[in-house]
């Protein structure tokens, strides 16, 4: 799957990774839309 | 190789259940969801398929779009804590009567998405006056206020004097013992401090800065939302499945939703434009299947 990995600056990289697994407790949801938050970028 | 805190930092999700794990029996694949993602750990938003723990896992009422869903966790949910779990004010769902003292209540930031949940709550919790401090986006935030039971805006535009006479004469003589400063910085909790008697109590939101500088004589506290996942899991169940309710009901709406174009691409612009200050009153969300790539799996 595709996958967004924030660097700083912020600076966005889209790369492969395996769908994950749900552990216990846990869903694993097919993402329609994400949203963002203020925390999501760093320097 | 990714570097450590670099990461998926998306933490909204809204989508279907793909999976489910063991113990949980709410949920079933292909039910319409919202979920606040455990901030830090794997399995972010930002990807075609995301992690959640069940107990920050909603249904997403008929009503609300995939694009609302994505508004709500993380901000509505750091609301909650604040007033709730911090400032202990009455909860929404047994509000302060009417006959009862009013409580006044200052949102710093009131239009922001933090400060537009809070102020749904506070009105849910019939708290009264509220003191809102906005700025450029203040009608939208307006909106929700009941001048008749004291609500007023204050505009920060106009300077902390301003502000602090502003917030002093919104409250009419009564003392604030309570803020929600969904700012702290820029002078946010020094402007609500100076006219805060002691044991006033403004809780803030920007865990890891320094709040050496915030005045002495009121208390502080610093709302951190992780804490739906650590030792508030039982409150952010609770508020979780009460937001879906109150989107459901139409009395808690979503932050108005600007999609960036490009999928998970559109990632790093929402972030630029959090970055430099762009955002106003808006919550940038992404839609994953127009990734370039995306549907593989």
């Amino acid at each position: 799957m595709k996958e967004a990995i924030i660097r700083a600056g912020p600076k966005v990289e889209i790369v492969d990774s395996p769908v994950p697994k749900a552990e216990k407790g846990q869903v694993v949801i097919k993402v329609v839309y994400s949203g963002s938050n203020p925390k999501d970028w760093y320097d | 190789m990714t570097k450590k805190g670099e990461l998926n930092q998306g933490d909204d999700i809204s989508g279907t259940i793909h999976e489910v794990g063991e113990g949980v029996s709410e949920f079933k694949k292909g039910d319409r969801v919202f979920a606040f993602h455990q901030m830090l750990a794997p399995g972010g938003s930002y990807a075609e398929y995301a992690v959640a723990w069940a107990h920050t896992t909603a249904f997403l009422p008929e009503n609300a779009s995939f694009q609302e869903g994505a508004a709500l966790p993380l901000a509505s949910l750091t609301s909650a804590l604040g007033l709730y779990s911090r400032l202990r004010l009455p909860q929404p769902w047994l509000p302060r009567k009417d006959d009862e003292k009013p409580i006044p209540l200052v949102i710093y930031g009131a239009s922001s998405s933090i400060g537009y949940y809070a102020t749904q709550f506070a009105v849910r919790s019939n708290i009264h006056p509220i003191i809102g401090v906005a700025g450029r986006a203040r009608s939208h935030v307006e909106k929700l206020l009941d001048p008749s039971k004291g609500d007023t805006i204050v505009d920060y535009r106009d300077g902390d004097e301003a502000v602090q006479k502003g917030i002093k004469d919104a409250l009419k003589g009564a003392e604030l013992y309570h803020c929600f400063d969904g700012v702290s910085e820029k002078g946010s909790y020094q402007n609500v401090a100076a006219v805060m008697p002691e044991n006033g109590h403004i809780t803030l939101v920007l865990p890891g800065k320094d709040f050496s500088d915030c005045p002495k004589h009121v208390k502080q506290s610093i709302t951190m939302v992780g804490d739906v996942h650590n030792d508030h899991k039982d409150f952010g169940s609770v508020f979780f499945r009460y937001i879906a309710k109150g989107v459901e009901e139409g009395w808690f709406k979503a932050q108005p939703q600007e999609e960036i174009a490009g999928g998970l691409n559109g990632v790093e612009e929402g972030l630029a434009n959090l970055k430099s200050g762009k955002a106003s009153a808006v919550k940038y969300v992404f839609k994953v299947a127009d990734t370039p790539g995306a549907g593989k799996d």
